[in-house]
């Protein structure tokens, strides 16, 4: 039987009203409460959300899930947090778009395995032109990034191929491995980003619709002998992340995703346009 | 009812084997194979034998046979431009002239003079231009010419030979020549070049009319075995190039234009297989028109165009001009392909 726990947005004027089906479909683990709350949330699309997260460290908080952080924040501010973080044994989830997918999680051992071998991995993410929640270019790159750490990939030696107002290619490399990154806004249904790890013998792929509702992710492998569908989840990234979330801060585990989201945030300060 | 035209074949290798006598059995009522022409006496005596046909190693011998109508060149590329013009020379009426059919724009532009003066009938064998699938997806998608920002290829094939063997049966197969050292530069440059004039080209001339003016290679690296990413910028637009060749049965040929209020995704199957033709997705307005598959495929309708110009007299789909651009095009890119990827790696 899991601890409820109270939950709250932290630091903004957010009303927490997207957030209530997420926290009312984990009934036994949170309950809305007001701040000062057990967990809480932080914007990571406004401007201030280095300030509101420092806040929230201080705040009694036992755990922080930072929701959809924008780049352009100094990364060594993040890893300033991060050792802040650490310190006090707060865990601090990263909720990004693609990367907080359950099915990430869940089938990262059956892709990362064999992601060493893989000749060309190429991350397309396709996002809606009339998309309400249309994120920026550079927050799509960043969520890029946070994708491929989710899956154990962290790119080196990226660099900017090219960028304009609806689209951009980065190219990157891990070992021998060739990584392409790239986007597209326009008229391409829900927003999406597939991963495509291929390699001579092998291969796997996972495409995942984001966190607004629970289409699930469809992640593949394929290799000889044919293709395996790995199994579909039907929850939302959001849910999954407030419920990891909640596990971490009942648990006392050490949770720190501070110090990847700086690590990228620094990938993506070499790259001109996006950072 | 007019007889079938004679068809001439000159190279009778895999490409000829897989998929053009396979096309041409299935279009009996337009065409009847006459006359086969390989420098491989063996070779040529089975594939001829197979198609009730002349076996020859002699491409006079093809050129000056009456009975023939039609040339289909499928030799390796360096002959295509004096076969197109020697098949004019000798007086025929229409030429199948596998891609690419010149190796550079003055070559090509020599082609299609003659062939223009000559009237005679060219078509070059890019089956995608000519896939339903494609052809359908652009008659619905008009303004993405005005519209598209980004173009995607992504091909991501198995060897050739795993098609070619479930569509025919493959006498004389080329061996293969040794492993190139692929840490040379210079070989991978010539291996984009060679990836962009064997591969790529598929889909260039589809990409051409949304984004005609070659500007630049904004990046390029190889991917062994074979295989490459290139990024280019043309007429302001952005075009990514994904080719991956490897052992792994499983086939993706894709290729999507994105504008602001319309897209278009097309799926292609693979090159030599007779399965019908590719599928595609319009999107605009938040709504998705399917089309296809159609039972035949480019190979098909790339044949039907010749024998609607030649025995019907029809214009043709892909004029002169488009054929020498499509080329130009072509050979540009994997120019500036590989200098780029000779200067990437020199940095």
């Amino acid at each position: 039987m899991s601890t409820p726990m109270t939950a709250a947005v932290f630091g903004t004027d957010e009303d927490p009203v997207a957030l209530r089906p997420v926290w009312a479909s984990l009934p036994l683990s949170i309950t809305e409460a007001a701040a000062p709350a057990q967990l809480v949330a932080v914007d990571g699309r406004t401007a201030d959300w280095v300030a509101d997260l420092a806040a929230a460290l201080d705040s009694g908080a036992a755990g922080i899930l930072l929701r959809a952080p924008s780049p352009g924040q100094d990364p060594d501010d993040i890893a300033a947090l991060a050792v802040r973080a650490a310190s006090r044994s707060i865990p601090v989830l990263v909720e990004s778009a693609w990367a907080t997918d359950p099915a990430v999680d869940a089938h990262r051992d059956s892709i990362a395995g064999e992601l060493p071998s893989m000749a060309l991995i190429d991350v397309l993410s396709t996002i809606g032109a009339v998309d309400p929640q249309r994120p920026t270019l550079p927050a799509v790159a960043l969520d890029q990034l946070h994708l491929l750490r989710a899956i154990g990939v962290e790119p080196e030696q990226v660099q900017l191929s090219r960028w304009s107002p609806n689209s951009f290619t980065i190219v990157a490399s891990r070992g021998p491995t060739r990584l392409v990154l790239s986007a597209v806004i326009g008229n391409c249904g829900p927003s999406k980003a597939r991963v495509s790890a291929r390699g001579p013998g092998s291969e796997s792929s996972l495409l995942v619709f984001g966190s607004s509702n629970a289409r699930p992710a469809e992640a593949e492998r394929t290799d000889a002998a044919g293709t395996v569908r790995l199994p579909s989840l039907y929850e939302s990234a959001s849910r999954a992340a407030w419920r990891r979330l909640h596990a971490a801060a009942a648990s006392g585990a050490v949770v720190d995703q501070l110090t990847g989201l700086a690590a990228d945030l620094r990938r993506l300060a070499t790259i001109g346009p996006l950072s | 009812m007019t007889a079938p035209l004679g068809v001439g074949v000159l190279g009778a290798g895999p490409v000829t084997q897989a998929i053009h006598l396979p096309t041409l059995a299935r279009l009996r009522d337009k065409f009847r194979v006459v006359s086969i022409m390989d420098v491989d006496k063996s070779v040529a005596n089975s594939v001829a034998a197979r198609a009730g046909a002349t076996a020859t190693t002699s491409e006079d011998e093809v050129l000056d046979d009456p009975a023939v109508d039609v040339v289909a060149i499928c030799s390796p590329h360096q002959f295509h431009a004096a076969q197109v013009e020697a098949a004019c020379a000798a007086g025929k009426r229409g030429i199948l002239c596998e891609k690419p059919f010149a190796v550079s724009r003055a070559e090509a532009t020599q082609i299609a003079s003659v062939a223009g003066s000559a009237s005679v009938a060219l078509v070059v064998g890019a089956m995608h231009a000519y896939d339903p699938a494609w052809l359908n997806a652009r008659a619905k998608c008009g303004e993405l010419i005005e519209t598209a920002h980004t173009i995607r290829s992504t091909i991501v094939l198995p060897f050739n030979d795993r098609f070619e063997d479930w569509a025919t049966e493959v006498a004389g197969r080329p061996t293969p020549g040794p492993r190139p050292d692929t840490t040379d530069p210079a070989v991978r440059a010539a291996m984009i070049s060679g990836m962009v004039m064997g591969v790529t080209i598929h889909d260039l001339p589809l990409i051409r009319p949304f984004a005609p003016r070659l500007e630049r290679v904004d990046f390029a690296d190889f991917i062994a075995p074979f295989g490459g990413v290139i990024s280019l910028t043309a007429s302001g637009r952005y075009i990514d190039l994904v080719t991956y060749m490897r052992p792994l049965w499983r086939p993706e040929w894709t290729l999507d234009i994105w504008g602001e209020d319309c897209s278009a995704h097309v799926e292609f199957t693979p090159s030599y297989v007779h399965a019908g033709s590719g599928t595609a997705v319009v999107r605009r307005d938040g709504r998705e028109v399917h089309l296809g598959p159609w039972p035949s495929n480019g190979y098909e309708a790339e044949w039907a165009e010749l024998y609607d110009q030649v025995a019907g007299g029809a214009a043709p789909r892909y004029a002169l001009i488009d054929l020498i651009d499509d080329l130009t095009y072509a050979t540009d890119l994997a120019e500036q392909a590989a200098a780029w990827l000779l200067q990437g790696d020199r940095a």
